[in-house]
């Protein structure tokens, strides 16, 4: 190969990394938006971060809602055999589509949340006090 | 996939744990950096133990990166003596299979190293060549703990702090080691063209120096060409 074939393929790769680093950066931009997105919302209490791999522990922890109730609202009878079963299984074992499930998760955990209107985490009384807010749906201790 | 993975997970707990990361450090497509970080995050969220969790995926990865050297020294020193007897490939030959060699000898560590912490895809390739290259076990043992206990920690305590967002934690850290990826590449390229560059206006240089002083020479030198070599001679 000759030096000017080789100089310009050295020329020709670099510029195909130089399209993958901006491809990269720009992905990398979007990570850091989606997880700013997601933390967020988790710690606000927003039900819609609610994910498959979730199980009915995992929800009970970050939405603070008893498990029994949970399992109440989701139908599951056997909650002992289905205790590490993410809300993917649940959904499988019950013939119901992902989306399906945990919509119905949700719902249970805004059921809950308005049924105990009171108990709201010291984090958000914090922020509605410094902030002067209306009162917003938020993380609950129980 | 993942959500496969995650059920197993959290179904059987760590000898299931165990057995994916001992399949997929012997060179199986799984995406362990995922389910290091969920290990984290169910710690976290009080399913796992973060301290049996790391023997656990350190005692599974370094078996499983171990196996693969293994069939690698094993299998593919006879595939590669097999080819080099039959010429099926005129670039292995056994000079070039000493020099590949001694060239894994002096970067192989690093190579180790790197693919354990940073780009985890290519664990499963690495582990083979060393095994192929004969590269001595002990070096690569001693490489893959380190790269294997920094590349274990990482995702483990990462998923363990952001545990509730631990899939977004996972795409944030995915998505700045190819940016770092990319960013070495580009490095080292510009560094090469740029190398390139000089050499050939050095070659240039030297050319055109040459093309000029041979006017002067000639009037001075004259040159015994039934010789091999061209040894100037001065003009009686």
């Amino acid at each position: 190969m000759s030096e000017r074939a080789k100089l310009s393929l050295l020329s020709f790769l670099l510029l195909l990394i130089l399209g993958c680093l901006a491809f990269t950066a720009v992905r990398a931009l979007q990570a850091v938006h989606n997880f700013q997105q997601q933390y967020s919302g988790v710690k606000a209490g927003d039900v819609s971060t609610m994910r498959p791999w979730m199980t009915v522990h995992v929800i009970s922890h970050v939405y603070h809602v008893p498990e029994n109730y949970l399992y109440h609202s989701l139908t599951i009878n056997n909650p002992a055999q289905l205790r590490h079963a993410t809300l993917y299984l649940i959904a499988n074992s019950k013939r119901q589509t992902i989306d399906q499930v945990i919509r119905t998760a949700q719902d249970a955990v805004l059921a809950y949340r308005k049924q105990h209107p009171t108990l709201v985490t010291p984090a958000l009384i914090q922020h509605r006090d410094r902030d002067s807010l209306l009162p917003i749906l938020g993380r609950t201790t129980y | 996939m993942n959500a496969f993975f995650l059920d197993i997970l959290q179904q059987y707990g760590y000898p299931a744990l165990w057995l994916i990361i001992f399949v997929a450090a012997a060179g199986a497509p799984i995406p362990v950096s995922l389910l290091l970080f969920a290990s984290g995050a169910f710690s976290a969220l009080g399913d796992f133990n973060i301290f049996i969790l790391f023997p656990v995926v350190l005692s599974a990865s370094v078996m499983g990166d171990s196996l693969g050297y293994l069939l690698g020294r094993r299998l593919g020193a006879v595939l590669l003596a097999w080819l080099e007897r039959r010429k099926r490939f005129r670039w292995i030959t056994l000079p070039a299979l000493a020099q590949s060699q001694a060239y894994f000898k002096k970067g192989g560590g690093w190579a180790i190293f790197m693919t354990r912490v940073l780009f985890s895809a290519l664990g499963g390739t690495i582990n083979l060549v060393a095994g192929l290259e004969q590269y001595p076990y002990r070096s690569f043992l001693l490489w893959d703990v380190l790269g294997e206990a920094l590349g274990a920690i990482i995702p483990l305590s990462l998923g363990y702090a952001f545990a509730e967002t631990w899939e977004e934690a996972a795409g944030l850290f995915g998505a700045f080691s190819g940016l770092i990826l990319a960013l070495l590449a580009a490095i080292v390229f510009s560094f090469l063209l740029v190398k390139k560059i000089r050499q050939r206006r050095l070659a240039s240089t030297v050319t055109a120096e040459v093309s000029d002083t041979p006017q002067v020479l000639e009037s001075q030198t004259e040159y015994d060409t039934s010789d091999s070599l061209l040894i100037p001679q001065k003009r009686p």
